[in-house]
C-alpha cells in the first residue's frame, strides 16, 4: 500500500506538529532580543522534543504501562520514552532555574533584560575607557 | 578490597568524582578547607591512574564492557572501555590535576573567599565526572544526561568570576549550549524512533539492516547531531559563544573548558557517528563532507580571527576554534590516518592549550597585563614562563619534535590517502597562520626591552604545572608511542565495525 | 539595520529546516502502529518481565529506578549541579 507524502504527513501529525513547534521555539530564541523570551523559546523547543518522544512511544489502542493483573492480555504503550522524558523534564527545569538566576544577575548589573541594550551599554562603557 | 576496586574500576572513576563533588560542600560546612583541596586533588589522581590502569588492560586484552545494575545490554545500561575512552580518561585526569595544582593556591583570592572557591571546585568536579561519564558511556540517552551535567557545570564555572562581562558570556553560552542540547535530544529521538534501541551497538545493528528506508530521517537526525555538537564544540559558524566565555572566565575555568570540555562534545559526536550509526552510513549520506567543510572553515576562520585579537586570552580562545577545526577535518577524512591524527591532536592540543591559558593567567597575576602589546620584554623577566610558551607555541604550529607535529602529520597522511588536495592546503595554511598569531608574542617578549617591571619572582608552585605541560609537549613529540598506539587502535576500532 | 535583518534570516532558516523536517516525517514509521521499530524486543521485555524482575506494577517506575537507575543518579546530579550553579551565581559566600 503506497501512500502519498501528504497522507503520510497527515498520519504522522504528532511528529510533524512537534517539529513545527521546534521550529517556532528555534525562531523565538534566534529572533528575540529579550533574554526572558529567549529562555521561553528554549523551553518551547524542549517541550516539542518531549512531545516527539511521547508520540514515539504511543500505540493506538494501548493503555498506560501500569500492570493490571485483572487483564493479562492488555496492550501497553511503550514505557521507555515516557521514562526518558521524566529525566528530560528535570534537565529542562535545572537549565531554566540557572538561566533565571543569570537573568536576575544581569538585571542587577545593567537594569535591563534586552540583549541589544546590554550590548549598547557595554560599548559605551568601553568607549569611555571604564570597562566594567 | 583492591580486587574489588580493580574489577569495578570503570564505574568507580565516574562515581568517585561524583561523590567527591557531593562531599565538597559538606566539608566546607565544617570549614575543613584543607580536606576540600586534598579531596579534589586525590580524585583527579584517581581518574588519572584509573585511566592508565584501564588503558593497560585495554591494550592487553582488547576493549570490554561493564554492565551496570545487573541488567544485560539492551534493557539495562552498560559502559564501554575501549582505546578511545581510556585515552580521554588519561587526558581528563592529567589536565585537571595540573590545572588544580595551578589553581588551588590562588583560587580563594581570585573568587573572593573560600566558600565560593569550594563551590567552584564542586562544579569543577562535576564537570570532571560528566566528562568521564561521556568518555565511558555506551548509551545514547546516558550520553545526553552527561552532556547536560557538563553543560550546566561548564557554564557555571564561566560565571563564577561574578562580574558583568562573565555573567553576560555565561548567559550567551547557556542559551546556545541548551539550544545544542535540544538538537542532540532531537537527534536521539529520531534514532530511537527508527531503531527502538538506545544502546549504541544495538542501534548500529538495527540501522545496518533498515537504514536505506529512512534516508531523509537519518540525514535529519545526523544533522541535528552536527548542529548540536557543533554548537557545543564551537566549530566555525556556530562558535559565537566561545571567545567571550573562554576569555572572560577565570584562568582554571578557561583552561579546562578550552582544553577538555570542548573535546568532550567532539567525543560525543564521534561516539554517535562511528559507534551508533557507523562510518559506512555516515560516508554514504555525505555527512563526512559536511564535517570536512566545517573543519576547513574553522581552521581558516579561527586562525584569521585569532590574528585580529589584541588580548592574550581572546587570541588563545579563537585559536581553540581553529584547533577544533583540525579534529573535525580528521573526522571528515573518514580513514585510519585521519582519525588517528584527530585523536592524537585532541590529546596534544589539550596539553598545549592548557599550558597557553595557564601562562596567560600567570602573566596576568604577576604583571596585571592582559593586552598583547603590553608584554614587551617579558621574556627577560619571566624566562621560565616564556620558555614554556615558546615550546608550546612551536608545538602548536606543528614543528617536528613537538607533539603537535605527530597529529598534523597523520592528518596530512590521511588527506593524501583521501586524495583531498584542498585539505592539505588548509592544513599547511593553518600551520602558517598559527605561526603568525603566536610568534609575534615571542618576538616581542625576547627582542624588545622594557624597564617597567620590578623584579618578578617565578618561584611559586604555579609555575610547576606549566613546566610539566611544556615538558610533556616535548616528550610526546619525541616519544609519541603510548598515545599514538591508543589513538590508532581507537581509529581502527571505530572503522572496523 | 542588522538588527532588523536577524528575524528575517532566522525565519528563512527555520522555514528551510521545516521543509526538510517534512520530508523526514513522511519517512518515519506510521504513528501509533504496533509494528513500529520502536516497539521491538526491548519494549516487549519491559512490558512482559518488569513485574517479575523488579516487583513494580508501574513499568515506567521500574525502568527509571531499576533498569536505567544510572541515568536517574545522573539526573539527580543535574539538579545538584544547577543548585550549585545558582548558588555561585547569586550568593557572595562568606563575608570576612
Amino acid at each position: 500500500m503506497e501512500l502519498t507524502i501528504g497522507a503520510k504527513l497527515l498520519n504522522n501529525y504528532p511528529f510533524l506538529g512537534s517539529l513545527i513547534i521546534f521550529g517556532i521555539g528555534c525562531y523565538t530564541v534566534l529572533s528575540n532580543s529579550n533574554l526572558l523570551k529567549k529562555l521561553l523559546g528554549i523551553n518551547i523547543m524542549e517541550s516539542s522534543i518531549f512531545l516527539f518522544y511521547v508520540a514515539t512511544g504511543n500505540i493506538r489502542g494501548g493503555v498506560p504501562p501500569i500492570v493490571d493483573l485483572a487483564q493479562p492480555e492488555a496492550l501497553y504503550i511503550n514505557p521507555l520514552p515516557t521514562g526518558l522524558m521524566l529525566t528530560g523534564i528535570v534537565v529542562s527545569i535545572s537549565v531554566t532555574g540557572f538561566a533565571l538566576a543569570l537573568i536576575i544577575k544581569l538585571y542587577r548589573f545593567y537594569g535591563t533584560m534586552d540583549a541589544n541594550e546590554i550590548f549598547e551599554i557595554r560599548n559605551e562603557g568601553k568607549n569611555n575607557g571604564s570597562s566594567s | 578490597m583492591v580486587a574489588l576496586v580493580k574489577e569495578n574500576a570503570p564505574i568507580l572513576i565516574v562515581i568517585a568524582s561524583l561523590f567527591s563533588a557531593y562531599l565538597l560542600p559538606v566539608f566546607m560546612q565544617y570549614r575543613r578547607y584543607g580536606i576540600v583541596g586534598f579531596l579534589a586533588l586525590a580524585t583527579q589522581f584517581f581518574v588519572l591512574f584509573g585511566g592508565i590502569f584501564l588503558a593497560t588492560q585495554v591494550l592487553a586484552k582488547g576493549s570490554f564492557r561493564y554492565i551496570l545494575a545487573g541488567w544485560e545490554a539492551p534493557w539495562g545500561l552498560e559502559i564501554t572501555i575501549d582505546p578511545l575512552s581510556t585515552l580521554f580518561l588519561i587526558m581528563i585526569g592529567l589536565i585537571n590535576l595540573l590545572i588544580l595544582v595551578y589553581a588551588l593556591p590562588s583560587l580563594a583570592d581570585e573568587l573572593g573567599n573560600k566558600v565560593r572557591a569550594t563551590w567552584f571546585l564542586t562544579l569543577f568536579m562535576l564537570l570532571t565526572a560528566a566528562l568521564c561519564g561521556m568518555a565511558l558511556c555506551h548509551d545514547l540517552f546516558n550520553l545526553y544526561v552527561f552532556i547536560e551535567v557538563a553543560t550546566i557545570s561548564g557554564c557555571a564555572i564561566v560565571g563564577a568570576k561574578g562580574d558583568a562581562r562573565s555573567t553576560e558570556a555565561t548567559f550567551k553560552y547557556l542559551i546556545l549550549a541548551t539550544l545544542g542540547s535540544c538538537f542532540v535530544l532531537g537527534g536521539i529521538g529520531f534514532l530511537y524512533n527508527l531503531t527502538g534501541n538506545l544502546n549504541m551497538l544495538f542501534v548500529n545493528h538495527e540501522l545496518a539492516q533498515t537504514w536505506s528506508n529512512y534516508q531523509y530521517a537519518l540525514w535529519v537526525s545526523l544533522s541535528f547531531f552536527i548542529v548540536g555538537f557543533g554548537i557545543k564544540s564551537a566549530v566555525f559558524p556556530l562558535h559565537v559563544w566561545l571567545p567571550d566565555a573562554h576569555s572572560s572566565a577565570i584562568t582554571p575555568a578557561s583552561a579546562v573548558l578550552s582544553a577538555i570540555s570542548v573535546k568532550g562534545y567532539v567525543l560525543g559526536l564521534v561516539k554517535v557517528f562511528y559507534i551508533a550509526v557507523g562510518p559506512l552510513i555516515v560516508a554514504s549520506l555525505n555527512i563526512s563532507d559536511i564535517l570536512l567543510l566545517l573543519g576547513m572553515g574553522s581552521i581558516i576562520a579561527g586562525s584569521i580571527f585569532a590574528i585580529a585579537q589584541t588580548e592574550l586570552k581572546r587570541r588563545f580562545a579563537f585559536s581553540t576554534i581553529a584547533q577544533i577545526g583540525y579534529i573535525f577535518l580528521g573526522l571528515g577524512l573518514n580513514n585510519q590516518a585521519g582519525l588517528t591524527g584527530a585523536f592524537f591532536h585532541i590529546f596534544s592540543h589539550a596539553l598545549i592549550k592548557t599550558a597557553l591559558f595557564l601562562i596567560a593567567g600567570f602573566i596576568l597575576i604577576k604583571t596585571g597585563k592582559s593586552q598583547i602589546k603590553d608584554l614587551t620584554g617579558i621574556g627577560k623577566q619571566m624566562p621560565l614562563t616564556m620558555g614554556a610558551f615558546t615550546v608550546v607555541s612551536l608545538g602548536m604550529t606543528g614543528i617536528p619534535l613537538f607533539s603537535g607535529f605527530i597529529g598534523k602529520w597523520n592528518l596530512l597522511l590521511g588527506s593524501l590517502e583521501a586524495g583531498n588536495w584542498l585539505a592539505i592546503l588548509v592544513l599547511l595554511a593553518g600551520s602558517i597562520l598559527a605561526a603568525i598569531y603566536l610568534f609575534p608574542i615571542i618576538k616581542q617578549a625576547y627582542f624588545t626591552t622594557n624597564q617597567d617591571y620590578a623584579e618578578l619572582k617565578e618561584n611559586t608552585i604555579m609555575i610547576v604545572p606549566i613546566l610539566i605541560l611544556a615538558g610533556t609537549v616535548l616528550l610526546l613529540g619525541i616519544f609519541p608511542r603510548p598515545v599514538l598506539t591508543l589513538a590508532s587502535q581507537a581509529a581502527s576500532m571505530l572503522l572496523g565495525q | 539595520m542588522a538588527k532588523r535583518l536577524v528575524p528575517i534570516l532566522a525565519m528563512i532558516l527555520v522555514i528551510m529546516a521545516l521543509y526538510v523536517f517534512m520530508l523526514a516525517v513522511a519517512e518515519l514509521p506510521p504513528y501509533g502502529n504496533v509494528d513500529n521499530p520502536a516497539h521491538n524486543y526491548v519494549y516487549e521485555h519491559y512490558v512482559n518481565n518488569a513485574l517479575e524482575e523488579t516487583g513494580v506494577l508501574n513499568i515506567v517506575t521500574a525502568i527509571i529506578l531499576d533498569y536505567r537507575s544510572y541515568d536517574t543518579l545522573i539526573e539527580a546530579t543535574v539538579l545538584f549541579t544547577s543548585i550549585m550553579a545558582v548558588l555561585i551565581t547569586l550568593k557572595k559566600g562568606e563575608q570576612h
